[in-house]
């Protein structure tokens, strides 16, 4: 009896361990919240073009925003809740921590760079884009690269990392007598670039490229330099979640395996002209995991 | 919740720094902005209320601009607007050679805009102090000059102390609008951390104490003078009310 | 020494002056008095030009007020006024209030100023008040300063607007003593006011007035025993009832 009974146990506790996973109850963290509430709640931007913004009929639409609806494809069939409902919040970038932490995001699908300090905090996915900070400026300002700007006025968008790489750069011997004037926001670095007020103006090269198509004079615009650092955005989700992480990072390393990516970077960057650049190749191909 | 508190980091480098040059930048550009909004606009109000009708048509003109344009938008129009319809060469001073160009136009703006509700201020303080001394300083052969000098100012600023004081709080408050123009002071450097770390409550909250800090000091200061003046006799409680 | 010449004022369409003329002597103590509203106060006003006026001229000590070439300030200094209201300067002391215009209309040392104020001030039976605010003061011990005030600038005339009109009963008489030992010490004068009782004493003249116009301009003994017209009769039966 006393055999069975202890055999009896050891039967259960492993139907227990091996069987209980598949069902929902077991949900943790934010999959067990969305699947328990019906809804995911994306934060975006306004005008983070062509990322992660509103369009003219009032739609939240962009790049990440189109990788984010397919991550949410993927955790429909995970928790299997097919009629699980999207929700956009547009969130101004000094408010996405607190939303996100206090449960209101779910995900952040924008243009937030992966940085150590800042998974201190949140939790990022596998990057999603890599940039350069280059530099704008005038067809005929005679600058091609960072040694054109010594001694000249550079623009640099507010807290990015170009602004202080720029900042380190011009403290260099080299590059005495350089000065740097930091932009609340794009359109004012634009405008600086425009008025001569600036011979550059330096933030992630793909965000100029969205700039300069944007301007009045776009042909007099060029987006030039070798980058002069890299950073990598992502989708920003919470800390300590690994379920949801794991979910969310299969989703993208599918769909950089499977090709998809090409569509969606096609459709919104040939637009601005932008052709796929080599760091992005080798970033969908190194993080294409395998299953 | 989910946030993590790292109250440590505002005294991490490099964010301590980035925050007390925040202080320091506040501080100058607020100080600086009042250094010449109180002379001036003491100058625009007493001239409000002068002899000369044309001048105070123009000051009225000049109070109405600055004090009714929100100063976000006058600060745009100062940094980018300004350089463009000004002669060529005044323009490319000033968009090249300036030394800060953003410093010293958001403190010149700061200025205007303060000193146009500081004018307000002291010409409310003048209609208060009423025409009695006026008439008296006038009939004793005082110049218009010397009735305000002497007698009417000096009413003017007694009455005046408090809203002066909140003015003198706010151009603190104010000045964190030149972030926009790109001026680093202490919201921007606070914001600055919170992008860098995502420790944003905690930036913020450092900013709040700083500006607190500020404001305590402030009114400290509006305090002293405040006594001083009072010492000084202050103003019969007939003359207040009146 | 004063030469009023067919002054005639307007607010607008009103006309609150109509040709108004007389003459004042040195060492005469003139009493103007009428209904209120009659142009009284108007009408000293215009002698030291704190109003204007459209038509007509005032000659003080042969100084036209309406020449281009006559500096109102400079004029104004030889000319003291008291006002109805004291006016006073609140936020100064009473050595200070007289000796503001001596030193920065007439450029006199500080030290000879405040000498010349505590003289005054004993004149007026204030010597102990010198370092009191205004506000200290009740209204009678006020106008003896404002009196020793003007008095400070050693005036070729003394003008009276109303001096007791604003006291409390019980007060009138430390003023009007002031006033009457002033006038026995040769001061020319012209005061406007009601108390028939100081201008029987010291008074040399009477202006009567009446909606704008100098009804009576007589000696001081014929127009209380007889004045001329009924509007006279009438201001003096309604002054005497009271």
């Amino acid at each position: 009896m006393r055999i069975n009974s202890l055999s009896l146990g050891l039967a259960l506790a492993f139907a227990a361990c091996t069987g209980g996973g598949a069902f929902a109850e077991d949900l943790t963290g934010t999959l067990k919240k969305i699947k328990d509430n019906g809804v995911i709640t994306l934060g975006t931007r306004e005008s983070s073009k062509p990322f992660s913004y509103i369009d003219k009929e009032n739609k939240t639409v962009g790049f990440t925003v189109d990788l984010c609806n397919r991550v949410v494809d993927v955790i429909r069939n995970k928790i299997s809740a097919p009629d699980l409902k999207i929700k956009y919040l547009t969130t101004a970038p000094a408010a996405r921590i607190p939303l996100l932490a206090n449960g209101t995001l779910d995900m952040e699908c924008s243009t937030t760079s992966i940085t150590l300090s800042r998974m201190h905090q949140v939790a990022f996915s596998s990057p999603t884009f890599v940039v350069g900070a280059r530099i704008l400026t005038k067809v005929t300002s005679g600058v091609s690269n960072w040694e054109d700007l010594k001694g000249k006025i550079i623009g640099v968008a507010q807290g990015t990392n170009g602004e202080k790489t720029v900042k380190s750069l011009v403290e260099t011997p080299a590059y005495k007598g350089t000065k740097v004037i930091t932009f609340a926001d794009h359109a004012a670095g634009l405008l600086a670039v425009e008025n001569d007020r600036v011979d550059g103006y330096v933030t992630d090269d793909i965000v100029l490229y969205g700039i300069k198509a944007g301007a009045r004079q776009e042909a007099e615009l060029k987006v030039t330099g070798d980058p002069l650092t890299f950073e990598t955005y992502a989708i920003v989700i919470r800390r300590d979640d690994p379920d949801f992480r794991l979910v969310v990072d299969t989703a993208l390393s599918e769909m950089y395996r499977s090709g998809e990516i090409a569509a969606i970077y096609k459709k919104w960057f040939e637009p601005l002209g932008v052709p796929m650049s080599e760091a992005n190749v080798f970033l969908y191909k190194i993080a294409g995991f395998m299953p | 919740m989910s946030y993590r508190w790292n109250w440590g980091i505002i005294f991490e480098q490099p964010y301590l720094s980035w925050l007390l040059q925040g202080l320091g930048v506040t501080v100058a550009l607020s100080c600086l902005a009042w250094a010449i909004a109180l002379p001036l606009g003491t100058l625009v109000g007493s001239l409000r209320t002068g002899p000369y009708r044309a001048i105070r048509l123009l000051c009225a003109w000049y109070v109405q601009a600055f004090r009714n344009v929100p100063l976000i938008v006058q600060m745009f129009l100062w940094f980018f607007v300004f350089p463009e319809v000004v002669p060529k060469a005044v323009g490319f001073f000033l968009k090249r050679q300036l030394p800060i160009p953003e410093f010293t136009m958001g403190c010149l703006c700061l200025a205007l805009y303060t000193s146009a509700r500081i004018a307000e201020i002291i010409r409310s303080g003048l209609e208060a102090a009423g025409n009695g001394p006026r008439n008296a300083a006038l009939a004793s052969g005082m110049t218009y000059y010397q009735a305000y000098r002497y007698v009417l100012l000096p009413m003017s600023f007694r009455l005046t102390m408090p809203p002066l004081t909140s003015e003198f709080l706010a151009i603190f408050k104010n000045s964190s609008v030149a972030l926009t123009i790109g001026v680093l002071e202490l919201t921007a450097q606070s914001h600055q951390v919170e992008s860098f770390t995502f420790q944003g409550f905690e930036a913020f909250t450092a900013a709040t104490v700083l500006y607190a800090l500020i404001s305590w000091a402030c009114l400290g200061i509006a305090g002293a003078v405040n006594r001083q003046l009072s010492n000084a006799g202050g103003l019969g409680t007939e003359v207040a009310i009146k | 020494m004063i030469k009023i010449d067919g002054v005639c004022k307007w607010y607008g369409s009103h006309q609150v002056l109509t040709e108004c003329s007389a003459s004042i002597a040195r060492g005469e103590v003139v009493v103007v008095c009428g209904p209120s509203g009659s142009g009284k106060s108007t009408l000293i006003k215009c002698i030291n030009g704190l109003e204007s006026f459209q038509r007509g001229d005032i000659v003080v000590d042969q100084e036209s007020i309406k020449s281009p070439k006559t500096k109102i300030y400079k004029l104004r200094s030889r000319v003291g006024m008291v006002f109805q209201s004291f006016e006073l300067y609140p936020h100064l002391t009473c050595i200070e209030n007289i000796t503001l215009a001596p030193q920065k209309v007439l450029k006199r040392s500080r030290d000879e100023s405040i000498d010349r104020a505590k003289t005054l001030l004993k004149q007026v039976g204030l010597s102990a008040h010198g370092a009191k605010y205004p506000s200290q003061l009740s209204g009678g011990q006020q106008q003896r300063v404002a009196i020793a005030r003007s008095l400070a600038m050693d005036p070729l005339v003394m003008l009276f607007d109303e001096p007791t009109s604003a006291l409390d009963p019980e007060m009138i008489n430390e003023v009007l003593d002031v006033m009457v030992d002033l006038a026995r010490s040769g001061m020319t004068m012209v005061v406007v006011t009601h108390e028939m009782g100081f201008a029987q004493r010291v008074g040399t003249r009477v202006l009567f007035m009446d909606a704008g116009v100098i009804v009576e301009d007589r000696a001081c003994s014929e127009f209380f025993d007889r004045p001329e017209s009924d509007r006279a009769r009438a201001f003096l039966s309604s002054i005497v009832r009271r």
